[in-house]
């Protein structure tokens, strides 16, 4: 799979040279491994710019010609939840319900400039906290249903442990998460982004406005969001890439938000990734900075091993990928109180899917914490 | 229709161009429309422009086509995008 990759990573970097793509992907040609390069390149959610490079190199035309019909889907696809997200934004503008729109056609019209260069396959909204249940319940009149009772938006603990809820529309089928915060208490152990300051931006989106994160809190969420992950996906490195290479970016400000979450080695790790797959440029100091997180640097080279084992399309063990996940992000917290934090609120936290067992009055939630003990072990049981 | 009938486009209607080619999302019908680079070049003025005529007048001064056949073509674009719900007429 290493040729399939090299062309993947230099595909998705803004600027490479087009000799140097040509030979990569002449040897995929002469390796036949074409459906892999396709596979691949979907599954890391870059598939519109690797299609937006094969356009420039000398293929042959059918090869282009099944490139070109999934890209054409994909913007189909696109162009539907595009149009979704600005209907159900407009639903909050009438109802006076604060919002904003991250990741999705939002987040790639701003780092591509279009919204059908990035992949995504639902819809995230943002909301606060106490607008959550009328958030939820006015959706459920308009085309949307949820697996879960509704009134659970109103079970106090949930709205403390958790941070989304999920909804399907019943006509496109597609899926919105209504978040209330960004990161449950499981990813993050101290205080979150003041999302609903000022520092939010607008947007255009198809000749609509559409508020978004500010680039700065946009940037921190997407680096602990793909560290949360362990950068599984290759559309979420280029998404820092391009946010920093493209955005004026205030890096005091960036700085100053991550020393008071206390989630800095998370937050660099992302910028660590970025700049070891696509050289991005990052200001002297703000180099300096990440590159003094030394333990960082072998868990780097595991995140870009797995890339290249190709773990998202061959896992077929979920129950070892969590316990992996779980000793790789203990890895990366800034002391060993973290650690120690991480290991036993990843075990014992109660979980959303804890409180979706039974929706109990505030009085009885102790009882979760039953509930959370018996389900940690029917998960280790399997 | 005819080119003095004013018009408007609904904001159900959505443009993206993908690999040179214009697609229209009707996204109340959920249907797509592709615009050739003729259909390009008139939706443009559509947004500018409120009567088929304004477009007539400008396209005049720009292309070298002969009136009767631009009428005709423009008639039959409107007529068309009315059809498939992505432009309404006055009353």
């Amino acid at each position: 799979m290493h040729s399939v990759y090299d062309f993947v990573i230099s595909a998705s970097h803004s600027k490479c040279s087009v000799v140097t793509l040509q030979n990569q992907f002449d040897i995929i040609v002469s390796e036949d491994k074409l459906n892999e390069l396709f596979e691949t390149a979907y599954l890391h959610g870059v598939f519109p710019l690797i299609y937006l490079k094969l356009k420039l190199l000398n293929i042959d035309n059918d090869i282009l010609e099944t490139f070109k019909k999934e890209n054409r889907y994909i913007a189909q696809v696109n162009m539907r939840r595009t149009s979704e997200l600005l209907e159900v934004v407009e639903l909050f503008k009438k109802n006076n319900i604060d919002y904003m729109a991250i990741k999705g056609p939002v987040l790639s019209q701003l780092i591509h400039g279009d919204i059908s260069q990035r992949q995504y396959s639902d819809l995230d909204i943002l909301i606060k906290p106490e607008s959550v249940f009328n958030a939820g319940k006015l959706l459920t009149e308009h085309n949307y249903k949820t697996d879960e009772d509704i009134n659970f938006l109103k079970n106090k603990i949930l709205l403390t442990i958790g941070k989304d809820f999920y909804f399907r529309n019943i006509q496109s089928n597609n899926i919105l998460e209504l978040h209330w915060r960004l990161f449950s208490n499981v990813d993050m152990h101290v205080s979150e982004i003041n999302l609903f300051s000022d520092n939010f931006q607008s947007v255009e989106v198809s000749q609509k406005t559409v508020k978004t994160l500010s680039t700065e809190n946009l940037l921190i969420y997407l680096s602990l969001h793909g560290s949360k992950h362990y950068w599984e996906r290759l559309a979420w490195v280029v998404d820092i890439d391009r946010l920093i290479s493209q955005n004026s970016i205030d890096w005091d400000s960036v700085e100053k938000i991550i020393s008071d979450m206390k989630n800095e080695k998370m937050f660099y790790l992302g910028l660590l990734v970025s700049v070891r797959l696509f050289n991005t440029s990052l200001p002297y100091s703000i180099l300096c900075k990440t590159q003094s997180y030394e333990t960082l640097i072998p868990v780097v080279d595991d995140i870009i091993h797995q890339l290249y084992s190709n773990n998202i399309a061959i896992e077929e063990n979920i129950e070892k990928a969590w316990i992996d996940k779980i000793i790789a992000m203990g890895k990366v917290k800034d002391t060993k109180l973290h650690i120690i934090h991480h290991y036993f609120v990843t075990l014992f936290q109660l979980r959303a899917g804890d409180i979706y067992v039974i929706n109990l009055p505030y009085f009885l939630s102790p009882l979760y914490y039953v509930i959370r003990i018996f389900r940690i072990f029917f998960k280790l049981q399997k | 229709m005819q080119l003095s009938t004013k018009y408007t486009i609904p904001s159900s209607v959505m443009l993206q161009t993908i690999d040179e080619e214009s697609l229209l999302l009707n996204t109340q019908s959920e249907q797509f429309f592709s615009l050739n680079e003729m259909g390009c070049l008139m939706w443009d003025a559509m947004q500018k422009h409120s009567t088929l005529s304004a477009i007539k007048e400008e396209f005049l001064e720009l292309y070298d086509v002969s009136s009767d056949v631009l009428s005709k073509d423009l008639l039959l674009f409107g007529s068309t995008l009315k059809e498939k719900g992505l432009l309404f007429v006055d009353a």
